[in-house]
């Protein structure tokens, strides 16, 4: 078992690209059966038992679909930036841990790249994603589409700031910008959204609005934009996109979990006697849990909630948000130093 | 003894990523096409940060992803969108004969920076934070703590600069009460 734990890391590569791709197909089902149920319908449950196998439908319809260029499009661009939009949302896995399981003595962290900077390269691999949507946007030549990547590109940058503010508290806390730092300094007090409560509101909100979902979904649209960015895009091309859009959530998710809701870290497992192997098994599977209860949040808040409108999201952004992770930030570090 | 000059010499990805920073600068400069220009600019960029992470400093090469790709190309991106300039108004002014001896001139400059580069860094001793010190104490612990104690003053006056720009940009598109 020791001669493992190097390969740990390169394990961890074909899990993680494992996790996010199953974690597509599920998020589609999930959101049509819940936006079903939100809405008092059936939802779809014809394809196999219970419907179950509807998202296989669904891919197999988007593999099949005519792949339209339009003559109007700026080729190159409009090729590239759907690929642009996939490789970010897989690219930013590389740091995220799972949990940690002890091999002959040792503790291994499962994850893939062991960096002092795992926060910083999250938000700086996510914050690429914008290009996609603005130049898939621009490449489209329409100007729903224009319209469409030019408030991605202006509500992205906006809700960047608060975002990265919202996380300072936490960094203050621990005092290191690791990932799996943060999550043991959880597990050796109390979660994080019992010591950022303000932090924890404010990254939740900012996260919804860097990936695009309802009530921020404003690149999108419908109503005003046709389909916003995405409006001259068909087939896998804009199965990129959805895909890109599913995996920045699940990122999201991630990034709420470690932050705040402590990791992998399950309250009053310590007491139960089990195998401490058992025991971090259960943790990987708390982590989970907690992602995945995260991902319906998303679901049931875009089914809840009606959009905001442009100059609201603004407001909030600009007004409301980067004010408030200030005064937490500072609210932190007088509490820190006394 | 590895030198930086040593360390640059024995290491593929630097020459790859650097040949790539080139390539991408110079079709950045040379698009007629601003969104072009701007992609160009995006790509050198990242060049650029995988060319800090070959010298083991994760922490620029993370904040110049950050701060250069993810906010101020972005704003770049925005306002090329923005006036539309990507199809009609196209970059069409070329500098005459001129342009030939700014090539010359250009390669003269590039030649004097290799040599300065090749005589300082072989030379060069080492400071109070050699690369083995950064890796023990880590790259942000050492960046802070450079930063907030022997260089606050410049840092602080640094960010009062910014700040002032900001403040001005604001009052200057807020509407005049008239």
């Amino acid at each position: 078992m020791e001669a493992l734990i190097p390969f740990i890391p390169y394990l961890m590569i074909p899990i993680m690209v494992i996790v996010y791709l199953s974690t597509v197909p599920i998020m589609i089902q999930v959101e049509r059966k819940v936006s079903a149920w939100l809405q008092y319908r059936m939802g779809p449950n014809r394809v196999g038992p219970l419907g179950l196998l509807q998202p296989i439908a669904d891919a197999l319809k988007m593999l099949s679909k005519e792949d339209v260029i339009p003559n109007h499009v700026n080729k190159w661009l409009y090729i590239a930036a759907p690929a642009l939009m996939v490789f970010p949302a897989f690219f930013v896995a590389g740091v995220i841990p799972l949990g940690v399981l002890t091999i002959a003595g040792q503790d291994v962290m499962l994850q893939i790249g062991h960096t002092n900077i795992g926060i910083l390269y999250v938000l700086a691999i996510s914050s690429i994603a914008v290009y996609s949507i603005a130049f898939g946007a621009w490449a489209s030549n329409n100007k729903y589409s224009l319209l469409g990547g030019m408030r991605s590109a202006a509500q992205m940058m906006s809700y960047e700031l608060p975002m990265g503010l919202s996380i300072l508290g936490m960094i203050m806390l621990t005092g290191s910008l690791r990932l799996e730092e943060i999550v043991n300094f959880q597990m050796n007090s109390v979660w994080g959204i019992v010591w950022q409560p303000l932090g924890f509101l404010i990254f939740f909100t900012t996260a919804y609005a860097e990936t695009n979902r309802l009530p921020f979904d404003l690149t999108e649209a419908e109503a005003e934009l046709v389909a916003g960015y995405h409006t001259e895009y068909s087939s896998l091309k804009f199965g990129m996109y959805y895909l890109g859009e599913y995996c920045n959530m699940l990122t999201a998710s991630f990034m709420v979990t470690i932050l705040f809701l402590g990791g992998w870290h399950v309250p009053f497992l310590g007491s139960l006697n089990v195998d401490p192997f058992v025991k971090q098994l259960i943790q990987v599977g708390a982590m989970a849990f907690k992602v995945a209860f995260l991902m319906f949040t998303y679901v049931w808040v875009r089914w809840t909630l009606p959009r905001f409108r442009y100059d609201q999201l603004m407001n909030l952004g600009w007004k409301k948000l980067i004010p408030l992770a200030l005064a937490n930030v500072v609210i932190t570090a007088v509490v820190m130093a006394f | 003894m590895e030198t930086v000059l040593q360390y640059f010499s024995i290491n593929p990805v630097f020459y790859i990523f650097a040949t790539l920073a080139v390539i991408f600068a110079l079709m950045m400069v040379t698009s007629e096409n601003p969104v072009y220009s701007a992609i160009f600019l995006v790509l050198t960029f990242f060049c650029l940060s995988v060319i800090y992470l070959t010298l083991e400093a994760e922490f620029v090469a993370v904040i110049q992803v950050l701060v250069y790709t993810g906010a101020i190309m972005v704003l770049f991106v925005f306002v090329i969108m923005l006036l539309n300039l990507g199809r009609d108004a196209q970059l069409t002014e070329y500098a005459g004969p001129m342009k030939y001896l700014s090539i010359l001139l250009g390669f003269a400059i590039l030649i004097q920076i290799g040599l300065a580069t090749k005589v300082t860094f072989s030379i060069g001793a080492k400071g109070a934070y050699p690369i083995e010190r950064v890796n023990e104490m880590g790259n942000t612990e050492a960046i802070a703590r450079e930063l907030f104690s022997q260089y606050l003053y410049p840092f602080e006056i640094a960010s009062i600069l910014l700040l002032l720009g900001m403040i001005g940009a604001i009052v200057i598109s807020k509407k005049r009460p008239d």
